[in-house]
C-alpha cells in the first residue's frame, strides 16, 4: 500500500476551486502523466496514465468514480485497473482567505496480484513527483 | 529428539537469511550446516598460511545492498564493508587498460581512450535505462518470480519498450556488437557479464548486458566473505534461533506427503513442525534427501532435468609479500586501485574461442580471468603488511574423457600456466613474493560445497529456461515443492546465484504467507 499527502494553497477563492476539482473532466486533466481520459459520466472516466521508467513508458488504465461530493469541501475517487486494486483520491478544500485555499491531497494506490510488489515499489518511487506534477498541473490551470 | 518449528538445511547466506526473518516473527529455528565452517559461497578459509584468508567463492556483495535485507535486518550492526575506489579495470595487450569508476565522467573519459563515440553512447544508455534498471529489474529481483508476460505486455505498448524486449531477448554479445564499436569497451562489458554468472551467448539473456552498464559496485566484506555469514548467524543466536555445523543431512523425513523433521548423516533426527527449508539445489534435496519414491516421475524428471552451470570456476589463491603490482599502471595508475584485474583478450570473439574450449571440456588456453587483491582494500583480510590475492578462470567441469575427476592430474599445472599469464601483466606475483599458492579446481571446489552443482556460481545454469517462474522446477518456482511444508531457498532458485539474500528472503516471505504469519517486514517498499 502507498500513501502520499500534500496541503499546499491554491490562490483562488474556494468556490471556484471546487467547481474546478469536482468536475471530473478538469481534475483528470490534472492527473500526472495523463495520456487519456474517456469521460463515461459526470462521475466515471477511464482514465490512462503513462508513466515513464527512464525512456520507457508503462501505461496503466484505471476505471475512476467519484464517489463522494461534498461541497466545496471534500471530493473523493476510487479507481481500479489492471494490477491495480484501489488507487483513492481524496481532495479537502479549506477556505483561507476569500481568496485563498488550502487544498489537501491524499493519495492511497493498492496493487494487486503477482506483480503487487513490484507495482507498489515503483509507485512508491514516484509518488513524490507525481505529487509535485498534480500540484503544479492544479496551482497552473486555476491560478 | 530435538524438536523446532523450522529447520533449514544448509548455512549458506541465503539459509541464514531465510532463518532470521522467520526467527524474528518468534517461530523457533535451527539451521543445519554440514562444512565445518558456515557461509557456504560465502566461504573465507586460511588455506594458504595462518593468517591469510581466503574467500573461496564471493568476493564483492554488491547485490545485498540494493535489496531489502540489509536494512531489514539491520545488518550494518553485523558486518562492514569497504568500497574501492574504483571497479573493474580490464588489461589489454600492448599496455591499454581501462578502469572503471563510480563516477560516469570518470567512466568515459576512460573509454574515449578507445572510442569517443562509444562514451556517448555508454553514457546515453546509462541515463535512458537507469530508472527502469532501478525501479523495475531491482524490484523484480527482489520479488518471488512474477508472470514474464506482464512485463513483457508492458514493453509492447511502446517502440521504447519493443526496442527493450528485442534486447532482452538477444544475447549480451550481440547488444554490445550494436551499441559499441571499440573492441576495448565490448570485452571489457562482457567480462562484466561473466563476473555476473553468464555466457555471452545465451539468447534471452540481454538484460543483464544493460544492467551491467548501470550497476557497477563491489563492496568487499571486511574481514571477509564469511563474516556476512558469521553476522547473520550472530543475529539469529541473537533471535533465539540455533546454528550447527559438522552436521550434514542425509535425509528430510516425510510424513504423509508432508516434511516433519530431517535426519542427520550421525543418525540424528530434528524435528520441525512447521516447515524444513533446504538451502541446496533440488536434485540433491528432492532426489537425494526426499527420494524420488515420494516424488511423482513427471517431477522426478523435470528435477533430473535441470542443467548445472554452464562452466566451472578454476580458482588459484595466494598469500602474497606485496600485493600484484600491473605495468598498466604506469600508463593508468589507478589499475592497482581497482576492485580487480580482468585480462579476458582484446576483443569480444575471444568468448566465443574461450567458450568454445569449455564446450569441449579443454581447460581453455585463452585467459580469461579476474583477479583480485582484498588485501588492498581490506588490509585485515591478511597479517599485518601481507597480501591475499586470486584469480579465477572459468572451466569446464567435466574433462573431455576424463570427467571432473581429470583435474586432480593436470590441476596445478593449469594454475602454473595461469600464473605464468598473470606475470606478464603484474611481473612481481614470482619467486619470493609467493608465500603460498592453493589451488580451488572444480573437482575441490564441489567437494567443499556439494551446492554449486558443475563447479558454478549458480547451483544450476542461469540460462533463460531456468529463469525467473521456471526457476527451478516450471510449475514449482514458488519456493515450494510437491512435499508439504518443504521449501527451498538457495540460489537454485529465483533470482538465482550471487550474493543478494533474495532466494532467502522471497522464501520467508512465502513460508510466512503459508503459514498464516503475519510478515514483520516492510516488503520493497
Ligand atoms: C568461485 C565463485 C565466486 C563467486 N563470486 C561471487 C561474487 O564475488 N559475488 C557474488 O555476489 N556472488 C559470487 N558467487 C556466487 C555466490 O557465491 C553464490 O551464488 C551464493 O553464495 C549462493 O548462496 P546460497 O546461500 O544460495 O548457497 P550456498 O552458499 O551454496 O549455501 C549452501 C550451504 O548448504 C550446505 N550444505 C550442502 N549440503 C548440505 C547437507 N547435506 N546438509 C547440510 N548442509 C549442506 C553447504 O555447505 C553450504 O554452506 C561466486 C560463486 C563462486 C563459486
Amino acid at each position: 500500500m502507498i500513501e502520499d499527502e500534500q496541503s499546499f494553497t491554491i490562490k483562488v477563492p474556494i468556490q471556484k476551486a471546487w467547481d474546478f476539482i469536482s468536475d471530473i473532466n478538469k481534475i483528470s486533466s490534472c492527473l500526472p502523466g495523463l495520456d487519456k481520459a474517456e469521460i463515461i459520466d459526470e462521475n466515471t472516466a477511464d482514465i490512462t496514465i503513462k508513466q515513464m521508467m527512464g525512456i520507457i513508458p508503462f501505461y496503466v488504465k484505471i476505471r475512476n468514480t467519484i464517489t463522494e461530493r461534498q461541497p466545496p469541501h471534500k471530493f473523493v475517487s476510487v479507481g481500479s485497473g489492471e494490477h491495480l486494486e484501489q488507487v483513492k483520491l481524496t481532495l479537502e478544500l479549506k477556505e483561507t482567505s476569500p481568496s485563498e485555499t488550502e487544498v489537501t491531497y491524499k493519495m492511497l494506490v493498492i496493487a494487486s496480484g503477482n506483480v503487487k510488489g513490484m507495482v507498489e515499489y515503483m509507485m512508491n518511487k514516484k509518488k513524490e513527483e507525481q505529487t509535485a506534477q498534480f500540484v503544479a498541473a492544479l496551482k497552473q490551470k486555476l491560478e | 529428539m530435538a524438536e523446532y518449528d523450522v529447520v533449514v538445511i544448509g548455512a549458506g547466506h541465503n539459509g541464514l537469511v531465510n532463518a532470521n526473518y522467520l526467527a524474528k516473527s518468534g517461530l523457533k529455528v535451527i539451521c543445519v550446516e554440514k562444512n565445518q565452517n558456515i557461509g557456504g559461497g560465502c566461504s573465507t578459509e586460511e588455506v594458504t598460511l595462518p593468517g591469510f584468508k581466503h574467500n573461496l567463492h564471493s568476493t564483492f556483495h554488491g547485490w545485498l545492498p540494493m535489496g531489502p535485507v540489509y536494512k531489514d535486518l539491520n545488518l550494518e550492526n553485523y558486518v562492514n564493508y569497504v568500497y574501492p575506489p574504483a571497479n573493474h579495470v580490464s588489461l589489454f595487450d600492448n599496455n591499454r587498460s581501462l578502469v572503471v569508476y563510480r563516477s560516469m565522467d570518470l567512466v568515459c573519459k576512460q573509454i574515449e581512450q578507445f572510442s569517443k563515440k562509444d562514451a556517448v553512447t555508454y553514457r546515453r544508455i546509462f541515463k535512458s535505462y537507469k530508472e527502469f534498471i532501478d525501479t523495475v529489474f531491482v524490484p523484480w529481483f527482489f520479488s518471488p518470480p512474477v508472470n514474464q508476460s506482464d512485463l513483457i505486455a508492458t514493453l509492447e505498448k511502446s517502440p521504447e519498450g519493443m526496442e527493450l524486449y528485442q534486447w532482452m531477448m538477444s544475447t549480451p554479445m550481440n547488444i554490445y556488437n550494436e551499441l559499441f564499436e571499440s573492441d576495448e569497451l565490448k570485452n571489457h562489458l562482457m567480462a562484466r557479464v561473466l563476473i555476473l554468472g553468464m555466457p555471452h551467448d545465451y539468447y534471452g539473456s540481454g538484460l543483464i548486458a544493460i544492467f551491467a552498464i548501470i550497476k557497477v559496485i563491489n563492496p568487499i566484506c571486511v574481514g571477509g566473505s564469511r563474516n556476512l555469514a558469521e553476522g547473520l548467524a550472530r543475529l539469529l543466536k541473537e533471535q533465539g534461533g540455533e546454528v550447527i555445523n559438522n552436521t550434514p543431512v542425509e535425509k528430510i523425513i516425510v510424513k504423509d506427503g508432508a516434511a516433519v523433521g530431517v535426519k542427520t548423516a550421525g543418525g540424528k533426527e530434528i524435528m520441525a513442525k512447521k516447515a524444513v527449508v533446504s538451502n541446496i539445489e533440488p536434485k540433491q534435496t528432492m532426489l537425494g534427501m526426499v527420494g524420488p519414491d515420494k516424488l511423482d516421475e513427471w517431477y522426478v524428471s523435470k528435477v533430473n532435468a535441470f542443467k548445472p552451470d554452464a562452466h566451472a570456476i578454476f580458482g588459484v589463491h595466494y598469500a602474497l609479500n606485496d600485493a600484484p603490482k600491473y605495468t598498466h599502471a604506469e600508463k593508468n595508475p589507478d589499475v592497482n586501485m581497482g576492485f580487480s584485474q580482468d585480462i579476458f583478450g582484446n576483443k569480444i570473439e575471444d568468448f566465443t574461442d574461450f567458450f568454445a574450449d569449455v564446450r569441449r571440456g579443454i581447460p581453455p588456453r585463452k585467459p580469461a580471468f579476474q583477479c583480485c587483491a582484498p588485501t588492498v582494500h581490506d588490509p585485515t583480510q591478511a597479517p599485518p603488511g601481507k597480501h591475499t590475492a586470486f584469480i579465477w578462470q572459468p572451466v569446464p567441469y567435466n574433462l573431455r574423457g576424463k570427467g571432473p575427476e581429470g583435474w586432480a592430474d593436470i590441476a596445478e599445472e593449469y594454475a602454473d600456466y595461469l600464473q605464468s599469464i598473470w606475470q606478464e601483466y603484474a611481473p612481481n606475483i614470482s619467486g619470493s613474493n609467493i608465500l603460498g599458492r592453493f589451488v580451488h579446481d572444480p573437482l575441490k571446489a564441489m567437494e567443499y560445497n556439494n551446492n554449486f552443482i558443475g563447479g558454478g556460481f549458480n547451483a544450476g545454469d542461469m540460462s533463460p529456461d531456468q529463469m525467473g517462474n521456471l526457476r527451478p522446477i516450471v510449475n514449482w518456482a514458488q519456493y515450494r515443492t510437491p512435499i508439504k511444508n518443504l521449501y527451498m531457498c538457495g540460489c537454485s532458485n529465483h533470482p538465482g546465484g550471487s550474493v543478494s539474500g533474495s532466494p532467502g528472503y522471497c522464501a520467508a516471505g512465502i513460508i510466512h504467507d503459508d503459514l498464516g504469519i503475519k510478515r514483520w517486514w516492510k516488503g520493497l517498499v
